[in-house]
């Protein structure tokens, strides 16, 4: 009897390992294949025989991602231009992946010389550690500063979160809109696209009349309520009151923040999204608009590109308009989603990587690149001294106008929020909205959330 | 022969890889993780270790998510050993007494366990899904019974129920095959001696088989509970610990304070809550079955 439980606790503490391993094991994996890049990080990467610099870059452009062959086709024409210079590609595209490998590679102190990271208070701990390159110095270079969107490197300006400095080189853009199917608008009796959320109900009404799913909704993926309630929230309270809940001059608790929950519900409770939207994700919501099942659907700029590349046979038949604002709030008409995409510098890095990693992202962000992303790709960039290509659909061309018009952008509300589990409170807190729970009780959620964060902050 | 056997440095020799691989993949990791309990740390190569005593054990027994999980788990377990032990070794005796088509039951029960779960996650997605095209909802359209559809996997009431229903049907098998091995190996004369003693039918299983595989139950039930204690991926990919943290188990928690919350320490906390749990739940286990021991 004791002999077998003594091998049965031995049998545990193997298991038990086998769990830390679940995280572990890709950390591992994570390391060792960054160290096989590059020496990875900020450490070594002078490759003795032929005297090549070797710097690591690490995106989510990685696999089947539609912007890989970008990347491959940037990092070929940077090699050609630099032929002492080596990039080594270390991107993937899935999420939970990519993040685990980043986050491996910072905690071991293998930073990759370039990286892509979502966010913007969430890199204060990173850029207070010495984790990230201030890139405020190179903004001096009037030839390629100048080229960008208005105020796009303001965003990664951390000073507001008690960190001198710009961090994040802007790569693109994706505002958020309503793309729909006019066909269906049409047979619907819908003769004008919406503007202002009143309207975007009789849309709703109109479209349940007609038989067809107003408003594709994938739910079982969390980030697609987060994103409509980003956008409620913005045309509500302003793009600003983001940014006090980040710096604590606002809780979520308010009695406006909370109406921002109530109004998410309300579109669920006026029959907007389809049966069991909680539990359909964000591929079957995009097949069902693709296939006219579903006559919204609410995304960013990066559709247009999937939209093209689809065999749907009403690829002609979509359009977007603006995610409409409230007639009693037009002072927040133009508070409008635009996400955006930056890529990090190390802050380690010295001598020729330093240098080649500063050129590479120059050249990634500058004009030729971010327009053959524009042109090839149909992404839109982070500049406005490009231009649109003759050939580029009718989407993508409204699509960069209409980015030029957005006077207030921001990005995910929970950008603004030191607190790294904000994202999936609030993501969660909207699901329990949508299952039952109230918009106060969810309230209370995220700002108990915030309280612990800040109360183990000291 | 015996000269090795007295020969310490040889025997030194012979224990040293597993000694080694034990101590550097095992028990260093584990030692490592309960020292970070005890520290904080935002995930980031310069940042110090902060010792903070207790505190992440005293947070995370404040958090309702993690309080939560714990009593999922429970269940979880619960649930786990009486589908897959219970059932697993029921299934194992009916196909021991089945005349024809054994090869065929046992690949049968074996083959969910040679499914990865990402795809035992989609399949059962499908099953799942909360439209008509769902199998589940359309069987119970087509049988009249349209007011039962649910959301499944969305639905806080239910949603736990089938990740335990989905663990059941992937390992079954596994306890299954314990159970035929078990029984294979029931003496031929002990089984006649019984049929001569009239010891028949349910008679026979209760006093006869289940006695004499029980040390093979034992194992069984301590494999079931240290397997879900660790079960992270069905949950990850079927619910990631949704709808609003009603199918989190502790692995899931551990899983997000460490590596999407940056918050190493409570991570390492909750690590080490599942192996104490693991300990725990294990030797109780073995006590309890071991005083309840049948003798044949």
């Amino acid at each position: 009897m004791r002999r077998l439980t003594f091998r049965m606790l031995i049998l545990c503490l193997s298991l038990v390992f086998v769990l830390a391993g679940c995280g572990g094991g890709s950390n591992n994996g994570s390391s060792s294949s960054q160290n096989a890049s590059a020496g990875s990080g900020s450490g070594g990467s002078n490759n003795g025989g032929d005297k090549k610099v070797e710097i690591s870059i690490m995106t989510r452009w990685g696999d089947s991602d539609p912007l890989s062959p970008f990347l491959n086709e940037v990092i070929a024409k940077f090699e050609e231009l630099h032929p002492n210079v080596k990039v080594i590609n270390d991107s993937i595209s899935e999420e939970a992946s990519y993040n685990n490998k980043l986050k491996t590679a910072i905690a071991t102190g293998e930073t990759p010389h370039i990286f892509y990271w979502p966010g913007v208070a969430g890199i204060t701990d990173w850029a207070k550690n010495g984790v990230l390159m201030d890139v405020t110095p190179l903004m001096e270079d009037k030839e390629w500063f100048d080229g960008f969107i208005s105020g796009a490197f303001e965003i990664w300006n951390l000073e507001q979160y008690g960190v001198a400095g710009h961090y994040g080189v802007p790569i693109g853009f994706n505002p958020e809109v309503m793309y729909y199917n006019k066909e269906l608008f049409e047979k619907a009796g819908i003769t004008k696209e919406p503007e202002t959320i009143e309207e975007l109900y009789d849309v709703i009404d109109k479209l349940n009349a007609s038989g067809v799913v107003a408003w594709g909704m994938g739910a079982k993926d969390t980030w697609r309520l987060g994103h409509l309630h980003t956008n409620v929230f913005y045309h509500l309270n302003g793009v600003n009151a983001a940014k006090e809940l980040g710096t604590r001059t606002k809780k979520w608790t308010d009695a406006d923040v909370v109406e921002s929950l109530a109004l998410v519900k309300a579109f669920k409770d006026r029959g907007a999204f389809q049966q069991g939207f909680e539990g359909i994700d964000y591929n079957t919501e995009r097949s069902d608009f693709l296939s006219g099942k579903s006559a919204m659907m609410l995304n960013g700029a990066w559709a247009i590109a999937e939209i093209m590349a689809s065999d749907s046979p009403y690829k002609d038949q979509f359009d977007f308009f603006p995610f409409p604002y409230y007639s009693d709030k037009p002072e927040y008409k133009s508070d409008d989603v635009l996400y955006n995409e930056a890529f990090f510098l190390s802050g380690t890095m010295e001598g020729e990587e330093k240098e080649a990693a500063i050129a590479f992202i120059k050249f990634i962000s500058g004009k030729e690149m971010q327009e053959l992303k524009l042109q090839k790709y149909e992404r839109l960039p982070s500049r406005t001294d490009v231009q649109v290509s003759e050939s580029a659909s009718q989407m993508m061309k409204d699509m960069f106008e209409y980015m030029g018009t957005i006077q207030n952008p921001g990005g995910d509300v929970h950008d603004y929020d030191p607190n790294p589990a904000l994202i999936d409170v609030i993501r969660n807190s909207l699901v329990g909205i949508m299952l039952g729970s109230t918009p106060e009780q969810a309230a209370q959620e995220i700002q108990k959330s915030n309280d612990s964060y800040d109360n183990s902050r000291g | 022969m015996a000269g090795y056997r007295r020969n310490k440095l040889v025997i030194l020799m012979f224990l040293a890889p597993a000694f080694l691989i034990v101590t550097f993949f095992e028990m260093i990791p584990v030692g490592s993780t309960i020292y970070f309990s005890f520290h904080n740390w935002p995930g980031i190569a310069t940042a110090p270790l902060k010792y903070v005593g207790l505190q992440n054990y005293a947070n995370i027994f404040q958090n309702d998510d993690f309080l939560r999980s714990l009593k999922n788990v429970l269940w979880y377990v619960f649930w786990s050993v009486i589908g897959q032990v219970g059932l697993g070794f029921t299934l194992a005796l009916m196909i021991y007494h089945v005349r024809r088509g054994t090869r065929f039951y046992k690949a049968s029960f074996f083959l969910p366990l040679i499914l990865p779960a990402t795809s035992i996650a989609l399949i059962w997605y499908f099953i799942l899904f909360p439209t008509d095209m769902g199998v589940v909802n359309h069987l119970l359209d087509s049988l009249g019974l349209g007011t039962l559809k649910r959301a499944w996997l969305v639905n806080p009431n239910t949603a736990m129920a089938w990740i335990i229903i989905i663990t059941t049907w992937s390992s079954i098998g596994y306890y299954t095959t314990i159970g035929l091995a078990a029984l294979a190996g029931l003496p031929d004369e002990v089984m006649e001696a019984a049929e001569i003693d009239g010891a028949v039918g349910l008679r026979r299983i209760w006093s006869v088989v289940i006695p004499m595989i029980w040390e093979s139950i034992r194992i069984s039930v301590v494999l079931v509970i240290t397997g879900v204690l660790k079960i992270f991926d069905l949950i990850f990919i079927l619910t990631d610990g949704g709808p609003n943290g009603t199918t989190h188990v502790p692995a899931t928690l551990m899983y997000k304070e460490a590596f999407e919350y940056n918050n190493y320490g409570g991570g390492s906390a909750i690590a080490t809550v599942i192996f104490l749990l693991s300990i725990v739940l294990s030797v109780l286990s073995l006590r309890v079955m071991g005083s309840g021991k049948r003798e044949a």
